[in-house]
């Protein structure tokens, strides 16, 4: 929001000149709770959303209902139970798999993923569902496109190797929660396109501005602070992580 | 898991043991099937469409039964009730049912097929009401009839019939269905919804878009209209303008209910398009709507009251806030000043006395060649258009420059209060074309930024497929016959993308879908007794995506450089120097029948060979046909590269094409290729043009006719003797007298053509007509308005001033002026007669051409006169020239009462000519031309054109024509009948002088003599002194005899006719070749 790059340097000795100009810019507070509003419904807390308009004394803009399935479809991928996820999209909107073929089979592997997961925990156990699963829903459309093909691939491999401790880098990748992760919140994109919304929040690309935006004052050696904290967490980490919620990452701990 | 669920299921459905289990079996069925097209095949072959189809029947019944009974219960409050409402099983089961449908129908057209033929989408539709189906299984219905709309435009577009209408059957049926009235009311009742709910929006923006995809004919449009949807839409259009008219302001804002989340505003924009596009009048209904007007009212005073919660009286000067401004340079020396020289005009003679009364030179352009520079204003709700345009991104800013060049399209026909030529085309060759140029260039597929967004979601990239088609068809309709426009837009560096664009288009196509890969091969299954075959039997599989998309934004490129190409002959050469001949030779070639339907629907997928090189469907094959018309305007081109490339081969055979529409294109072509000037003439002509065009002059279609006898005229010029009796012969006398007799009654009953039919009104029609209107509106501006003031006519400026004097503001005013549009447009009567006028036009130049000789033997115009028959020739003529009904109208007042001069003619038919019961004055032209010519023959033509004394009367009043165009050939006419062939005549042409004088030529010469107009000077004065000499006075000598320059010498008399005949032809093609030069 404060991304306005800064020419006038006058030097002071106690607070550098940037820190100076942000102080005097005041940020409409309509507007911070607007994004964070946003914020709050794309990324599907309408808990949170409701509380927040109660403090912030705004009306919720959109109806409960409309975030309530969001939420139970991130949260039963997050539970690795896509079979009820994928039934929940599709009656919400059959649409949305139909003609995003890549979504729809990011979210299949996911699913023989668990089934591979399952069948692989105990020493005992038949592999026969995964290979059936395999078969039945994600060879057919793996033939229509080399990147399924490659997907399913080393999916499948996971059979070879699992149970095991030392996995390659590539072959853990699937197994980490940030997998099921990534493609919720492409789930959660689509539903939202679907129905005519923005795909992402608005904070996201407002984050993306501001690094922009400090990359080229930087690039044409504006006087900046040698760092300039987000302010959204403590530590500096990725703009990923900013939206890592508390509840969102309870869940995913399995 | 996987196929063995799908006959269980179906088991289920058809004979459901609870309304729960059949629920689970929807939805299991439903899950099995989505992003699966094998599994949607064996759900089909296995007749599943038959339950579906009774499900949604049954259910629809039901639960309108129940909703009307809660809304008939409490009234008031009866949206909340209906939320509140339990969600029952039947419910639930409608709405997985109707999912099912919108995944089935995804799979493509050829599910349509079995969905159309077990009756699937009448309860879809009896389900599209806000008042008996809640919610959210209405957003679903809506959802899932587009993707029905969807799946039938995918359908391969050749599966025409001959001259059918371009679209295909699927969709006829489709539409059919969707465009009756009970259906569109309940749009409208949709559309009228104001509630704030997320739901309602979404209903609303599906709706529009159901509209976007559907619309096309007029009388789809009637049907929109008449449900009052033009209105709501412009409503909702108001509602999103007047947000931003109120963000200029600091006051607070009280919301309007109609406000719709910014994202729904291209659906909007884009319905409206659809609905106004190719009517001016359905455009003027938008414009003169009651929320257009109070918003963006013109009125300055402030006569509007308040409006939905906000009033408009303070924010009209805001407007202009929301674009940069704009000064614009004007010249003020217009065409007025130029075409009527005031020098001699009024110091001459009392003749001009006609030209006093209309608004004089002076008192119109006070200082007549002047640049000022103005601060002229666009219209207000231009003005918001632009300003969204510019705001905007992707499909907000494609939609708004959409409507912007519908808008000022019908600004050009009528004109409203619109600012001058000069600030509009400022406006938008500075804010407008830039934009849409730069669309262009991002949506270019060769371009890095669109090889950047392959790479996203499905929706980003459908819009970004959409984007390429719609900017290059915005720019066509931009810049069609503008100069201005056109070189902003090359300015721009838009000619190479456009040409990259095009070329693009016949890359082969990456086939994305791929055929699923199935574990075990299909084993050809029995079809099930028990199943009903029509609704399991899958349809013709349509194109993929990504061909159809191929052959639009090659359309679209081609209609682009067509309009680029119009009206510059430098622009044409530039277009031809980056290498475009070669991709619109390819667009000429239609596509060859299909090779034979793959039998085997397992291998529905396209077989990636169907490229776009393939051939072309019918809208290609128009466009090209269009750009070819285009580029052949330049004589230099014609004769280079365009014969180079072998242009004629490919544009004769698209005049045989089976589709109607195509042969009208081809001959449109063949038009300018079959001049005198051009090379492939010869080559056409060898090739059997002239039977095939001689037939096509017979055809049931106007425009083909219409076009096939232009054609002919050109082709008729130059020829040789035999071949010009050939063609007459082809063309029979019969059928030349028939059309110009233009007897209505028989023509309009042969003929399909009405407003109405299908046929008619194709969408490709549409196209045509959209392209070709600026044309054709300048005969209309001539024929259309004599009713009211012929004096007017031949003076543009003058019309120009006095339109916008009278503003249209009160509801009255605006209803006339409604009228006046709708019966220009709508009217069978008013447009069968114009229509008539052009043909006869076409047949008067077509014989005038004929008996057009390089040596004037005369051998042409006795064959003429034989086949003709002297008497029904004149009498053809004649009827021509002369005041429908009665000759005269004695004691009518007139313009000429107080002309002393009149006192001096003989004829009493003289008295007083009242022009509105003249024939069209195009049509009084065609004949005179005829009639000069004829006067150019032999010395026993002139005779015997003098001896049809009723004839030579009506020509006689003809010379005080208040337009030059006819003024001049009647100077022609008395100076050829005068003309000494050679001494043996001389005694003859003495009679001739003598009968002259007698008629009352010798007086009407000397009118003409003082004419305004230099040309028709010289012309008159030579005839004078002819008849002079002829007659032994000098009565005549008064003008020229002081003259060197009219010395009277034979000699000059000779080079004066010699170089005449030359020069009637010349100028005869070349207002024919004027004709597509606009």
């Amino acid at each position: 929001m404060s991304s306005s790059t800064v020419s006038v340097s006058a030097a002071t000795p106690t607070q550098h000149v940037f820190y100076r100009k942000i102080n005097e810019i005041k940020p409409s507070k309509a507007d911070i709770n607007f994004v964070i509003m946003d914020y709050l419904i794309s990324e599907g807390y309408p808990r949170a959303a409701e509380k927040f308009a109660k403090e912030a004394n705004m009306q919720l803009p959109v109806e409960e209902e409309s975030i309530q399935s969001r939420v139970e479809i991130r949260k039963a991928i997050y539970a690795g139970d896509i079979d009820t996820a994928v039934n929940k999209i599709n009656d919400l909107n059959p649409q949305i798999l139909d003609t995003d073929p890549a979504l729809h089979f990011a979210l299949l592997r996911l699913q023989l993923i668990e089934l591979i997961r399952t069948c692989t925990s105990t020493a005992t156990s038949d592999i026969t569902p995964a290979l059936n699963f395999a078969s039945s829903q994600l060879a057919p459309r793996a033939a229509t496109n080399p990147d399924f093909l490659k997907d399913l691939e080393l999916t499948m491999s996971l059979l070879i190797f699992l149970p095991s401790d030392n996995l390659q880098t590539q072959l853990a990748e699937l197994l980490k929660p940030s997998l099921r992760r990534d493609i919720a919140s492409r789930v959660n994109e689509a539903i939202l396109c679907s129905v005519g919304a923005r795909g992402e929040a608005r904070i996201r690309s407002l984050v993306r501005l501001r690094l922009w935006a400090e990359a080229k004052a930087r690039d044409s050696g504006k006087d900046l602070p040698p760092f300039i904290p987000l302010g959204l967490q403590d530590a500096d980490n990725s703009v990923n992580e900013a939206n890592g919620n508390s509840e969102a990452a309870d869940i995913m701990v399995q | 898991m996987g196929r063995s669920s799908i006959p269980p299921a179906l088991i289920e459905l058809s004979n459901p043991s609870s309304p729960e289990a059949q629920v689970n079996a929807l939805r299991t069925l439903k899950n099995e099937i989505v992003g699966h097209d094998q599994r949607k095949e064996l759900a089909v072959r296995h007749g599943v469409i038959t339950p579906l189809a009774g499900l949604l029947r049954t259910e629809a019944r039901k639960g309108g039964k129940r909703r009307k009974g809660v809304q008939n219960g409490n009234s008031s409050s009866g949206r909340e009730d209906e939320r509140a409402l339990e969600w029952s099983t039947e419910d639930e089961l409608r709405l997985q049912a109707t999912l099912m449908v919108g995944s089935l129908a995804n799979g493509g057209p050829a599910f349509v097929t079995p969905m159309l033929a077990g009756n699937i989408i009448p309860p879809l539709l009896e389900a599209v009401s806000p008042n008996e189906t809640p919610s959210k299984p209405l957003v679903a219905t809506l959802r899932t009839l587009n993707q029905i709309v969807d799946a039938v435009a995918q359908e391969k577009p050749w599966t025409d019939l001959s001259d059918g209408p371009v679209r295909s059957s699927l969709s006829i049926a489709v539409y059919e269905q969707i465009y009756i009235k009970t259906v569109i009311e309940s749009f409208a009742q949709i559309l009228a919804q104001t509630s704030a709910s997320s739901d309602v929006h979404q209903q609303i923006s599906w709706t529009a878009k159901l509209i976007i995809k559907t619309c096309r004919e007029e009388d789809q449009k009637k049907l929109l209209l008449d449900a009052g949807i033009l209105d709501l839409l412009a409503t909702k259009l108001a509602a999103f303008a007047a947000v931003d008219a109120h963000s200029q302001r600091v006051e607070p804002r009280t919301s309007s209910r109609d406000e719709l989340p910014l994202t729904y505003l291209p659906d909007i924009l884009e319905a409206i398009s659809a609905i106004i596009r190719d009517s001016h009048f359905n455009t003027a209904r938008f414009l003169y709507s009651q929320p257009i007007q109070q918003l963006f009212g013109w009125p300055k005073g402030g006569t509007a009251g308040p409006y939905e919660g906000y009033s408009t009286t303070s924010q009209v000067t805001s407007w202009d806030k929301l674009i940069p401004r704009l000064q614009t340079m004007q010249s003020k020396s217009d065409s007025y000043t130029k075409s009527w020289p005031a020098l001699g005009s009024y110091t001459s003679a009392a003749t001009s006395d006609s030209y006093t009364r209309l608004p004089s030179a002076e008192t119109l352009q006070p200082n007549s060649s002047r640049t000022i520079i103005t601060d002229e204003s666009e219209n207000p709700l231009f003005i918001w258009l632009m300003f969204v345009a510019r705001r905007g991104e992707g499909r907000e800013r494609l939609s708004a420059c959409w409507l912007l060049a519908l808008l000022k399209k019908f600004g050009e026909r009528w004109p409203l209060n619109d600012p001058s030529k000069t600030t509009r085309e400022r406006h938008f060759s500075y804010l407008i074309i830039p934009l849409v140029v730069k669309m262009i260039q991002e949506a270019n597929p060769t371009s890095d930024q669109s090889r950047k967004n392959n790479s996203l979601n499905p929706r980003a990239k459908d819009e970004n497929r959409f984007i390429l088609e719609r900017s290059t068809l915005i720019l066509a309709e931009l810049v069609t016959s503008n100069k201005v426009l056109q070189n902003a837009a090359v300015d721009a560096k838009i000619l190479p993308v456009l040409v990259q664009i095009l070329k693009k288009s016949f890359d082969p196509v990456i086939t994305l879908s791929k055929p699923l890969w199935q574990p075990r091969p299909a084993s050809p299954q029995a079809q099930d007794p028990m199943v009903d075959s029509a609704s399991s039997t899958l349809g013709r599989s349509g194109l993929s995506p990504e061909v159809l998309h191929a052959f639009k934004y090659r359309e679209s490129a081609l209609l682009a450089l067509a309009a680029m190409a119009d009206s510059q002959d430098g622009l044409r050469k530039q277009i031809i120097e980056i290498g475009a001949a070669t991709h619109i030779i390819d667009s000429l070639v239609p596509y060859s029948e299909a090779p034979p339907d793959p039998s085997s629907s397992t291998s529905r997928q396209i077989p990636t060979s169907t490229t776009a090189k393939d051939g072309n469907p019918v809208p290609v094959l128009i466009a090209a046909c269009k750009v070819t018309r285009s580029l052949s305007r330049s004589i230099s081109v014609l004769r280079t590269s365009l014969i180079d490339h072998g242009i004629a081969q490919p544009s004769f055979n698209l005049l045989t094409h089976p589709n109607v529409q195509v042969q009208i294109a081809a001959t449109e072509v063949i038009t300018n290729l079959v001049l005198e000037v051009s090379p492939m003439r010869t080559e056409i002509i060898d090739a059997g043009a002239l039977r095939t065009l001689c037939e096509h002059c017979r055809s049931a279609h106007f425009d083909l006719r219409y076009g096939s006898l232009w054609a002919l005229k050109h082709l008729c010029l130059g020829l040789p003797y035999a071949m010009k009796i050939h063609c007459l012969d082809e063309l029979g006398v019969g059928w030349l007298v028939q059309t110009l007799n233009g007897d209505p009654a028989k023509t309009y009953v042969s003929t399909p053509f009405g407003m109405g039919t299908p046929n008619a009104v194709g969408e490709q029609v549409d196209i045509l007509n959209a392209v070709d209107d600026p044309h054709m509106d300048v005969d209309e501006e001539s024929s259309s308005e004599e009713d009211e003031d012929t004096m007017t006519d031949s003076i543009p400026s003058v019309r120009r001033h006095q339109r916008p004097g009278s503003r249209y503001t009160s509801a009255a005013n605006i209803r006339d002026r409604l009228q006046q549009i709708k019966d220009d447009e709508q009217d069978l009567r008013l447009n069968n007669e114009r229509d008539d006028i052009r043909i006869q036009e076409q047949a008067l130049d077509f014989i005038r051409n004929f008996i057009t000789e390089d040596k004037a033997s005369g051998e042409m115009i006795d064959h003429l006169l034989k086949s003709f028959g002297h008497t029904r020739f004149f009498e053809l003529l004649d009827a021509k020239i002369r005041p429908k009904g009665a000759t005269t109208q004695p004691g009518a007042p007139s313009y000429w009462n107080n002309t002393p001069q009149r006192t001096s003619f003989s004829s009493p038919n003289l008295g007083q000519p009242n022009w509105a019961a003249y024939p069209s004055t195009e049509l009084i032209i065609g004949t005179l031309y005829i009639l000069v010519h004829l006067a150019n023959g032999r010395p026993q033509h002139r005779s015997l054109l003098i001896s049809q004394t009723q004839l030579m009367q009506h020509v006689l009043p003809l010379l005080s024509h208040p337009r030059r165009d006819v003024r001049l050939p009647c100077a022609w006419f008395i100076n050829n009948l005068v003309w000494v062939e050679d001494n043996t005549d001389e005694n003859a042409t003495r009679e001739r002088a003598q009968s002259l004088r007698q008629l009352g030529f010798e007086e009407g010469a000397r009118l003409l003599g003082r004419d305004m107009d230099l040309d028709i000077r010289e012309r008159a004065k030579t005839a004078i002194e002819q008849m002079a000499k002829l007659l032994g006075d000098t009565r005549g000598l008064g003008y020229g005899s002081g003259s060197p320059t009219f010395g009277g010498s034979d000699a000059g008399g000779v080079g004066g006719l010699a170089s005449m005949g030359g020069r009637l032809g010349s100028l005869h093609s070349h207002r024919a070749w004027g004709r597509d030069g606009g």
